[in-house]
C-alpha cells in the first residue's frame, strides 16, 4: 500500500477549505444600501348622524340618531337644540358613544316655542355635526280648559 | 503521402495523445492544488456577481458590481387598509420602493427622514398629528432588480389629539429613510 503524501492530499484538503470560506464569506458580506421616498397614510371621517326629532307627550320632544361608526372612532355624541331655527344653539346634552349605532335622547318640559335639534359627533379635537333634524318640533301654551298649562306639542 | 520521416515529429506535435499512456505527464500534486483552487474561486465568483459582496478581493465576482445606487420612493396609489383618527390606533403607511440596482434589494428599515404634510382634508390641517413609528408588519420586503415593490407597513403612523378637525379625510405624506440590503 502506498503511503499518502502531501500532494495526494493536497485536492481534497483544498475543495474542504473552499467549501468552508466561500458560503461564510457570502453570508457576511451582502451589499448594503439606503435610501429615501415618501410614505402615505390616510385619515379617516367621523360620519355624520342622522337626525330625527319626534313629539313625545305633552311637552317633551325625543331626539334620536343613528351612526354607522360609533365607539371607538366617536367618544362623544353632543345633542344640540336650537330656537331661532338654527341660527343659535344651545348643547343639551352629551352622550357617550357605546357600540351601539342608534341612540335615543328625551328633552323634556319644553318652553313654549318651536324647536329643531341637530347632533355632533366628536372624537379629541374632531367633531362632525349632522344636519338640522327634518322635523320642526312646537309646544304651543294652552290658556283654558281641564288640563290648563300646556297642549300637546305638535311636530310640523 | 507523408514520408515515413516526418511521422516522428508529427507525432511529438501531437503531444499526449500518441504518447504511450505510461508516459503521459500527469498534473503533479501543486498542479491539482492551483487548479482545484482556481475553480473554486472561479464559482464562488459567478455566486458573488449575482447577489453578493466578495470580500475575498479576488475580483473575479465583485469586479462588475461597482457601488449600490440609492433606493427611492415612487407615486403609486396605493390605499392603507387602516385609516388614522386621533387618538385611534396605529394605522399602515403605504410606500413603492424603486431599485435601480442590477440586483433585488431586501429593505429592513424604514425610518421617520422629516416633517408630515397634510392634504386633502376637510380643512386646515397645519397641525397633523401624525408620527412614523416602527411598523409592526410589513418588513422585510424584497424589491426585485430595476424594479419597484410596494409594501403596506402594518402600525407604523399614529395620530395625537392635536390632529385638527380639518385634518378628517387627509392624505399625509411621510418622509421615510430606507435601509436594506442585496437580497
Amino acid at each position: 500500500m502506498r503511503p499518502l503524501t502531501p500532494n495526494r492530499l493536497a485536492l481534497p484538503a483544498a475543495l474542504a477549505v473552499a467549501v468552508v470560506l466561500v458560503p461564510a464569506g457570502m453570508a457576511a458580506a451582502a451589499w448594503q444600501t439606503s435610501g429615501s421616498g415618501t410614505g402615505t397614510a390616510q385619515a379617516t371621517t367621523i360620519p355624520v348622524p342622522a337626525v330625527s326629532a319626534d313629539c313625545n307627550g305633552v311637552d317633551a320632544v325625543d331626539v334620536s340618531w343613528t351612526t354607522t361608526a360609533a365607539t371607538p372612532l366617536v367618544a362623544t355624541f353632543v345633542v344640540e337644540r336650537s330656537t331661532d331655527d338654527g341660527l343659535t344653539w344651545s348643547t343639551i346634552a352629551s352622550v357617550p358613544a357605546t357600540a351601539d349605532l342608534s341612540y335615543l335622547h328625551s328633552d323634556p318640559a319644553l318652553a313654549e316655542a318651536t324647536y329643531v335639534y341637530r347632533v355632533g359627533a366628536t372624537t379629541a379635537g374632531w367633531l362632525t355635526t349632522s344636519a338640522l333634524s327634518q322635523s320642526r318640533v312646537v309646544v304651543a301654551a294652552v290658556t283654558r280648559g281641564p288640563k290648563a298649562g300646556r297642549r300637546p306639542a305638535s311636530c310640523t | 503521402m507523408p514520408s515515413s520521416a516526418a511521422r516522428p515529429h508529427l507525432a511529438a506535435l501531437a503531444g499526449p495523445l500518441v504518447v504511450p499512456s505510461t508516459h503521459r505527464p500527469r498534473p503533479r500534486g501543486r498542479g491539482r492544488l492551483v487548479l482545484a483552487l482556481t475553480a473554486t474561486l472561479l464559482l464562488a465568483g459567478t455566486g458573488t456577481a449575482v447577489a453578493y459582496w466578495a470580500a475575498s478581493g479576488s475580483g473575479t465576482g465583485a469586479a462588475a458590481a461597482g457601488t449600490a445606487a440609492p433606493l427611492t420612493t415612487i407615486t403609486s396609489s396605493a390605499t392603507p387598509s387602516t385609516l388614522l383618527y386621533p387618538n385611534g390606533p396605529a394605522a399602515a403607511v403605504t410606500l413603492t420602493v424603486a431599485n435601480p440596482n442590477s440586483y433585488a434589494v431586501t429593505i429592513t428599515a424604514v425610518a421617520a427622514n422629516g416633517a408630515v404634510a397634510a392634504s386633502g382634508g376637510l380643512g386646515t390641517c397645519t397641525t397633523t398629528g401624525v408620527t412614523l413609528g416602527t411598523p409592526t408588519s410589513g418588513l422585510p420586503v424584497t424589491v426585485p432588480a430595476n424594479g419597484s415593490a410596494t409594501v403596506e407597513l402594518g402600525g407604523a403612523a399614529t395620530m395625537t389629539g392635536d390632529a385638527e378637525n380639518g385634518c378628517q379625510g387627509a392624505t399625509f405624506t411621510l418622509p421615510v429613510s430606507l435601509t436594506g440590503a442585496s437580497a
